[in-house]
């Protein structure tokens, strides 16, 4: 019975390490000031046309953006106009594939949890910022 | 002999116990002859232990010691045989399953929070493959905001995407 201890944590360290191996992802975070001064969608910015388009702007500028490797529980937090932070916390997988997140603005009282699959986008906008309002889309793919 | 005994034995024998005490384990002494033995075999070892102490070491004690020590060579215990040495102790077993799930909780690997054997982490593992991040539509699944904001989710037609639309509430709103 006392020899099972072994067996048990090198298998386990075996599919510890196979895990690891597997949670890593890319999440790119993109801040975006959207305003009805002009027409204008940044080439980093034509993934999210269809989702743009059907908001009452018109130009719809790249302000900020990064992209940061992370493990399928880590927090990302980034600052956007109006100092304010947007928290971005990985979850786990979900059942069906997609990644889980939470996202937090701590001065808005907002919180949202959403599951993300490969390559899409969640959205969130609203913040006012220089006669526009800021819209911050948070992608994920698998590396 | 068990270890009360033992330790009243030697509470005896250092004189600490008051009389009422002393008496009883007197009483004792002469009723068990096991009790009796053990405490011959103490007084026994007091008595050496003393003599023991009043000898005079010689001169060059700690040199020869020192040398000795120099000259045995030192080795650690191996790295196997510390893992066996703890493998042996009936701990072992908790400590490695409790360590091995922390080691998989604190990586994310999912499903793995049975403490009951390895079974489930397998059976987790073959489950939920997850070797790849599912193409999919993005799902909101919660939404938790103060009641001074609209909240709107936002689907375009044949985009994966969802779009969370706050806005400040306005007395409009309300009426």
């Amino acid at each position: 019975m006392r020899l099972l201890a072994l067996p048990l944590f090198l298998v386990s360290s075996l599919f510890a390490d196979k895990a690891l191996a597997q949670s890593q992802f890319k999440m790119s975070i993109r801040v975006i000031h959207a305003t009805k001064d002009g027409t204008r969608m940044d080439p980093g910015l034509v993934d999210l046309k269809a989702d743009l388009s059907q908001l009452a702007f018109t130009s719809f500028k790249l302000l900020d953006g990064h992209t940061k490797t992370v493990f399928d529980r880590e927090v990302v937090a980034l600052e956007f106009p109006g100092s304010r932070w947007l928290e971005v916390r990985t979850r786990g997988v979900a059942k069906d594939g997609s990644l889980k997140v939470s996202m937090k603005v701590r001065d808005l009282k907002f919180k949202a949890k959403a599951k993300v699959g490969a390559g899409s986008t969640v959205l969130l906008g609203g913040p006012p910022h220089m006669n526009g309002s800021i819209i911050l889309a948070v992608t994920a793919t698998q590396l | 002999m068990w270890k009360d005994d033992l330790e009243g034995l030697m509470m005896l024998l250092d004189g600490v116990l008051d009389p009422t005490q002393e008496a009883l384990w007197r009483a004792r002494l002469a009723d068990e002859p096991e009790l009796a033995q053990q405490w011959s075999e103490l007084q026994t070892l007091r008595q050496k232990l003393n003599e023991g102490l009043k000898e005079e070491l010689s001169p060059d004690f700690t040199q020869r010691v020192m040398r000795a020590v120099r000259h045995t060579e030192q080795v650690p215990p191996s790295l196997w045989d510390r893992l066996t040495a703890f493998l042996s102790r009936p701990i072992a077993i908790p400590i490695s399953v409790a360590a091995a799930l922390a080691l998989m909780w604190s990586i994310g690997l999912p499903s793995a929070t049975s403490p009951t054997s390895s079974a489930p982490v397998i059976a987790a593992q073959s489950a939920a493959p997850a070797s790849a991040l599912a193409s999919g539509e993005t799902e909101i699944e919660s939404i938790d905001n103060p009641t001074d904001y609209n909240v709107l989710v936002l689907a375009a037609p044949g985009s994966p995407n969802r779009m969370i639309w706050i806005s400040q509430r306005t007395p409009s709103d309300e009426g």
